[in-house]
């Protein structure tokens, strides 16, 4: 995938750009209204991350741009501002979708990878892992072929794990994407560990392998073997 | 005191002492007036018997004329002393009322005919006397008119002259700075109080400013704060990904994660604060409660589950609100949050609806903090640390903003919170 980032804060843009570099995407940034709009009149990207507060302009301006020209891809806005008013601006000029930070950077990624899927590959909706296939339209779980019962909280947390393969997920940002504003800092921990355990057995169960690292002290990831 | 009060009762004061004073004064005065008048007349009738004594047909008699009030007397004396008027107050015996009345008596001694006798003219002041008593009346009964005249009087210019001022009184008292429109007075004839409402209007003018100011410095703080966050969150998830990380490191990084996350919590939940406080959630539509609570707890099942809490659901009616839907969404999801997350292991929640009230009742341990407390910000219990303090804080200013009651009440270990909507 190419992506570009649009963000002012050249630390953020950084680490955004490294994470999602790790996961194989072409990845570049820019960090003014400007070069942004110059950017996208030159080169093609598949997805665009737009921060909404630009020292010289407004991301709305490049949504506009965006949506003139004839770009195919998919935008996301990462903003500060959480008002209903402008996430409503934002998805009606043509954004995708609309991230409020701070957010964590495998939120991130997931938003991107089901944005690409969405935009990008229409109709193929599967996340295919070795004997594992996530079809992500559905919300189902094959393995070599068979469905898998599986709660709705579980195939979020799978799907989470799985588009963020190779990755260390902290429990909050686990929590976090999961339960949002319904989980509250102390208990997550356990409701996550509670959620990964139920996983974990279904999965070992049904003979698959165990996918399902613990980091100690950290949080977990899905090891693709 | 009121002003009216105040300005009736020193009215009054200054008349009851003027009209004392006036009524002495005039008591008195009037008194020595008659008491001239009757002189005048005692000489005058005087010269009149001098004149004519025949027509009196008195001389060298000891004799007393009925033609009451003047009694004449005309006695024989050897000598005169005095030739001069002299004039003196008596007693008479009055014939017919039977009893004695205060005279002015005038005597004279000069030759009559030849003879010398002394005249001797007393003119009853009964008369005179009633006079004064009917005009002190008179008197008395015009101050009570117009002690009565200078209230009503005051009451109305009162009204007329202060109503302006008393306009401007209203305003101020529900003046609110948040509102968005301006603050306007109406037109006075007095200077002085169209001088108060230029002052109120400029004191507002730099009031609003200063808060527009402040507002917005509140507002660019709140959203600048998320960017460091944003980058501290974002570097914490790249630290994470080092393989090399040891157990002691491991704490760290969750340490700053946790804090990141607890900063940026408490950001969100000021903005909202301060959002609420300044009339930003104008929207008004029909909000039906059971429906978001329902909704609430479906993202709730696991976590309810996952604690082992029984949930008892009591509607007994519908419950509608007229108000903005995000808002009560969010007090809802602050109360649920509290009742499942201050509950006990194997707890219990129930959720009551009765006609225009809301409860919703859960176990969970005693609270060590006062009741009064509760709804303030940054209060939190001992039992969780690791809490905001902002969650009832929100409730009750969500419950303020649209004149919601909102009511705790503690029995054993259940802690109830009543709402009643309007």
């Amino acid at each position: 995938m190419k992506i570009l980032i649009v963000e002012d804060e050249i630390e953020l843009s950084d680490s955004i750009v490294s994470y999602l570099k790790s996961e194989g995407n072409l990845c570049e940034y820019t960090l003014t209204y400007d070069s942004a709009t110059d950017k996208i009149s030159l080169y093609e990207y598949d997805i665009i991350v737009v921060d909404l507060n630009l020292p010289d302009g407004s991301g709305i301006q490049i949504i506009k741009k965006l949506k003139e020209s004839v770009f195919k891809g998919g935008i996301i806005i990462i903003s500060a501002r959480d008002t209903l008013a402008d996430r409503i601006l934002g998805l009606n000029t043509g954004a995708d979708d609309y991230l409020i930070k701070p957010f964590h950077l495998a939120e991130l990624n997931a938003r991107i990878k089901s944005l690409t899927r969405r935009v990008i590959f229409k109709g193929s909706n599967s996340i295919i892992i070795n004997e594992l296939e996530i079809n992500t339209e559905a919300h189902e779980v094959y393995i070599k072929g068979k469905l898998l019962d599986f709660t709705k909280k579980e195939f979020d947390l799978l799907l989470f794990l799985a588009t963020n393969k190779n990755k260390v997920l902290s429990k909050e940002s686990i929590a976090e994407h999961l339960w949002g504003d319904y989980v509250d800092s102390a208990d997550s921990f356990d409701f996550v560990y509670a959620h990964i355990k139920n996983l974990r057995k279904k999965l070992i169960k049904k003979g698959v392998g165990n996918y399902l690292q613990t980091v100690y002290g950290v949080g977990y990831k899905f090891v693709e073997k | 005191m009121k002003l009216l009060t105040k300005t009736a009762l020193f009215f009054l004061t200054i008349a009851l002492f003027v009209l004392f004073m006036g009524g002495i004064v005039f008591y008195f005065s009037f008194r020595y007036m008659m008491k001239h008048e009757v002189k005048r007349e005692l000489i005058t009738e005087m010269h009149e018997v001098i004149l004519h004594p025949a027509r009196y047909n008195i001389i060298g008699i000891d004799s007393l004329v009925f033609d009451l009030p003047v009694h004449y007397q005309i006695l024989p004396i050897k000598d005169i002393h005095n030739p001069k008027f002299v004039f003196s107050d008596t007693l008479l015996l009055d014939n017919i009322m039977g009893r004695y009345q205060a005279y002015r008596m005038i005597s004279y001694e000069t030759n009559l005919g030849g003879k010398f006798v002394r005249i001797t003219i007393s003119k009853s002041l009964l008369v005179s006397d009633e006079l004064v008593e009917y005009v002190v009346f008179v008197t008395l009964a015009l101050s009570l008119i117009l002690l009565l005249f200078i209230i009503g009087f005051n009451n109305y210019f009162f009204s007329r002259i202060w109503g302006n001022f008393f306009k401007t009184i209203d305003i101020i008292k529900d003046y609110s700075i948040s509102d968005a429109e301006g603050i306007t007075f109406t037109e006075s004839e007095i200077t002085e109080f169209n001088q108060l409402n230029q002052v109120f209007e400029k004191m507002h003018g730099r009031i609003k400013q200063d808060y527009q100011n402040l507002k917005e410095f509140i507002e660019n703080i709140s959203h600048e704060i998320q960017n460091p966050l944003a980058i501290i969150k974002s570097r914490v998830d790249l630290l994470q990904q080092n393989e090399n990380i040891d157990k002691s490191q491991a704490e760290l990084i969750q340490s700053i994660q946790g804090s990141a996350i607890r900063l940026s919590n408490l950001n969100k939940s000021l903005i909202l604060l301060s959002k609420i406080d300044n009339n930003q959630f104008p929207e008004r539509e029909d909000v039906d409660i059971l429906e978001n609570i329902n909704f609430h707890l479906e993202n709730f099942e696991d976590i309810i589950q996952a604690k082992k809490i029984s949930l008892d659901k009591n509607y007994r009616n519908p419950l509608v609100v007229r108000a903005d839907s995000n808002l009560i969404s969010i007090m809802l999801l602050n109360l649920l949050k509290n009742s499942i997350y201050h509950n006990l292991p194997s707890g219990t929640i129930e959720l009551m609806t009765e006609s225009k009230s809301l409860t919703i009742k859960n176990s969970g341990k005693k609270l060590d903090i006062d009741q009064e407390d509760l709804f303030k910000r940054f209060t939190k219990s001992s039992n969780r640390p690791d809490s905001l303090g902002l969650g009832l804080a929100i409730v009750k200013k969500i419950c303020d903003y649209y004149n919601f009651t909102i009511q705790y009440t503690c029995q054993d270990n259940f802690h109830i919170i009543t709402i009643t909507f309007i």
